[in-house]
């Protein structure tokens, strides 16, 4: 055997090697002065490594060492008794949850069904890929603001990481600036508008004969738009009146909104009267009132989506109606298919539907076509079953479903510990650390949405403000997944071994994802696990803000 | 209770060589004080899943080591901090094996300390590992997710620097 590397024998010296090395290594020993006297060697100097180092500690002041005290917090349960506590807290959850499905007495209304926590992530995956398909113009301009506040925001970020010698930050902010550079060019829209700002205490008007050609930001007690907005429109005011023309995206929010004109892209609207008599809208209608209401002169040539207590719609509608809410009057027309989540809908003797008409709602009867209303396809009624929930359980898409939700969250954990390695250590172990992040996730939920609208009322804050949402709307997304990862230490909690991250927040995500689908309680675990995973991410993000930390010299 | 009492004395003897493993990792006092009162914490939460085989001094250490490592992560933020096998370079020869050995046994246990704690933390930290947090290689390995032969080659290398270090040290004297 050739004579193995100086690497080898610090290696053998030091017992590291594997032992069929090491039998190797030692027959080759026996026979060579060479690598015996480099073993010898190595090995000498350990053993005066250590012995140095231990000679050279440092001494406290005054006592020897602190005087020990246990911890003040609970010592935590056996793993044993943690596992049979949670088996016991699922049976009686499936135990409270049978009974519940089975009183005869206690339905939800058909016309809230829609509104059951375990529906709405499904509806509102739904709305978005219906957005995304439908409503891409209106994406556009959304992901154009957002995109814009976050470069701005990360371009500091990475300048202030780079002043201050954070390399590895400034590295992987830069990453993160790139992508976010990515998605704004591909999404930069083909026209490009400035944007021009007008605001009112009382009544702001754009006169008939007036052209803008930027965008437009209305703000008033109320707004009447008589003139022509060629770039987008923006008005929040109390009332809000377009009689004249707008050539992009009409976004909207106040007590009542009335658009008479023509409005070359989408409406967005939020209001608790929306009224659309004679409107002649280019793309799509998004409505979120009270009320919502359409004229038979009211020509929509894309989609409309409300969300409303009840719906009026005498217009056309070019493509598809999606409708939630507890009453849908239709008398007019819509070219594709309808598909209503109410309480009651009535097709008028005028309606024409020219493709399918799905109707959810609590019973057969509350869906009323009258005679010489025109369905083209077919007329389907779902009223929802009680056994429903059970019956979910059954499928196996309900499984392909979880693994799938399983994976992702797994996938953006870890890339949420690389990129902060320091949520892998979090403080929750005693009862008032827990009522802190819970208090801590109760200001945040309710902390950034209100930031956000504050921020914008000013021009500059708009794009910050929709960031802060996103930012929101990511952060309701994570929390669990925070939450897990501490779990998952939790539930493997051996001090002295350390176990692969990916191992760790696997199996907090798995005991996170049955806790959430629990039925019945299922929902308010996931609050509080989100609230408590908020808390304790708002809680990293206080703790290195601001981060100066220095290694003192020994 | 008798355990706590225990556990209170495996602390009294033990708590100066984690103290002493925790400044040498993290280089500030108090922030060692912190760590090493967690690791002890930590070791006392765990203590009904320890094995009396192992040796008790070994077993805090480890959990100490785990926890400063972390500590050292944090501070740095980011994962690959020991860098990468492939990436480090191959240690050169040494002309002298012995050189080393007559170093550590002429200066003062002050200054190796101090030559020790003047290494790139990649080569500070699996070194005291080794040698004062009395680590195997595949102990080491666990902690840092790397593979015992970065270990290995990083013991080595922090080796051949502090040889270098304490040369320098003789030359100004």
């Amino acid at each position: 055997m050739d004579c193995p590397s100086e690497l080898t024998c610090s290696m053998y010296a030091d017992g590291a090697l594997p032992a069929p090395e090491a039998a190797a290594f030692a027959d080759h020993l026996a026979g060579c002065a060479r690598c015996h006297t480099l073993v010898a060697a190595f090995a000498a100097e350990g053993r005066l490594l250590a012995a140095r180092l231990e000679e050279a500690d440092t001494r406290l002041e005054g006592d020897a060492h602190p005087v020990w005290s246990a911890p003040d917090d609970q010592p935590p349960l056996s793993r044993a008794a943690r596992l049979a506590f949670a088996a016991c807290a699922a049976a009686l959850s499936w135990g409270i949850s049978s009974v519940w499905i089975g009183l005869a007495t206690v339905t939800i209304p058909g016309a809230l069904r829609w509104v059951d926590p375990g529906r709405i992530p499904g509806l509102f995956l739904s709305f978005v890929i219906f957005l995304a398909n439908e409503g891409y113009a209106m994406f556009v301009s959304m992901i154009d603001a957002v995109s814009l506040g976050m470069l701005l925001l990360l371009a500091g970020a990475v300048l202030v990481s780079i002043l201050r010698n954070r390399g590895a930050r400034a590295a992987r902010l830069s990453l993160c600036l790139a992508a976010v550079c990515l998605l704004f060019v591909a999404f930069v829209p083909s026209v490009s508008h400035a944007v021009e700002v007008r605001r009112a205490d009382q009544t702001l008007t754009i006169p008939a004969g007036e052209v803008v050609d930027d965008t437009l930001i209305v703000l008033g007690e109320s707004v009447a738009i008589d003139g022509t907005v060629n770039g987008d429109l923006i008005a929040l005011a109390r009332r809000v009146i377009v009689r004249g023309t707008v050539g992009g995206n009409l976004i909207t929010a106040g007590e009542s909104v009335t658009v008479q004109g023509e409005v070359g892209g989408s409406v967005l609207g939020f209001a608790r009267s929306l009224d659309l008599p004679g409107a002649s809208i280019g793309r799509n209608v998004f409505g979120f009132a009270r009320d919502v209401s359409t004229s038979g002169a009211t020509a929509i040539d894309a989609n409309a989506i409300v969300f409303c207590e009840s719906a009026t719609l005498n217009g056309s509608i070019g493509a598809d109606l999606l409708a939630f809410g507890d009453n849908l009057e239709l008398g007019g027309q819509v070219t594709e298919d309808v598909l209503a989540y109410a309480g009651h809908v009535l097709l008028l003797a005028s309606a024409r539907v020219g493709g399918d008409l799905t109707a959810h709602t609590g019973a057969a009867e509350n869906v009323q076509v009258l005679p010489g209303a025109d369905v083209a396809g077919t007329v389907d009624t779902h009223v929802p079953e009680r056994v429903e929930p059970r019956t979910e359980y059954l499928m196996p898409s309900y499984y392909l479903g979880q693994v799938m939700r399983l994976a992702a969250a797994l996938v953006t954990g870890l890339v949420l510990l690389w990129l902060l390695p320091g949520l892998r250590e979090l403080p929750l172990r005693t009862g008032a650390q827990v009522l802190r992040a819970a208090a801590y996730g109760i200001v945040t939920v309710a902390a950034l949405p209100v930031l956000a609208v504050i921020l914008m009322v000013t021009l500059i804050g708009i794009p910050l403000g929709l960031l802060v949402l996103v930012l929101w709307l990511i952060a309701l997304y994570v929390a669990k997944i925070v939450l897990a990862g501490w779990m998952g230490q939790l539930i493997l909690d051996m001090p002295e071994r350390r176990h692969h991250v990916a191992l760790v927040l696997l199996v907090g995500l798995v005991v996170v994802l049955i806790l959430v689908n629990i039925p019945i309680v299922g929902g308010v675990l996931n609050a509080l696990m989100t609230l408590v995973g908020l808390g304790l991410l708002a809680g990293y993000v206080l703790r290195q803000w601001p981060s100066d930390q220095r290694i003192a010299e020994p | 209770m008798a355990e706590e009492a225990s556990f209170a004395a495996l602390y009294r003897q033990h708590y100066r060589r984690v103290f002493g493993l925790c400044r040498r990792l993290l280089g500030a006092a108090d922030e060692a004080e912190d760590a090493a009162q967690e690791a002890f914490t930590r070791g006392y939460r765990a203590f009904d899943r320890y094995d009396a085989a192992q040796p008790f001094v070994q077993w805090i250490m480890r959990i100490a080591s785990n926890h400063c490592v972390d500590r050292i992560r944090r501070r740095a933020r980011q994962s690959a901090l020991f860098g990468t096998e492939s990436t480090e370079p191959v240690p050169a020869v040494s002309a002298d094996p012995g050189a080393l050995t007559r170093l550590l046994e002429a200066e003062r246990a002050s200054a190796v300390a101090g030559a020790v704690q003047a290494l790139p933390e990649k080569y500070r930290v699996p070194l005291l590992l080794a040698y004062y947090g009395e680590s195997s290689y595949d102990d080491i390995a666990s902690s840092l997710g790397i593979t015992r032969t970065h270990v290995a080659t990083l013991i080595f290398r922090g080796k051949q620097q502090l040889r270098q270090s304490l040369e320098h040290g003789a030359e100004d004297n």
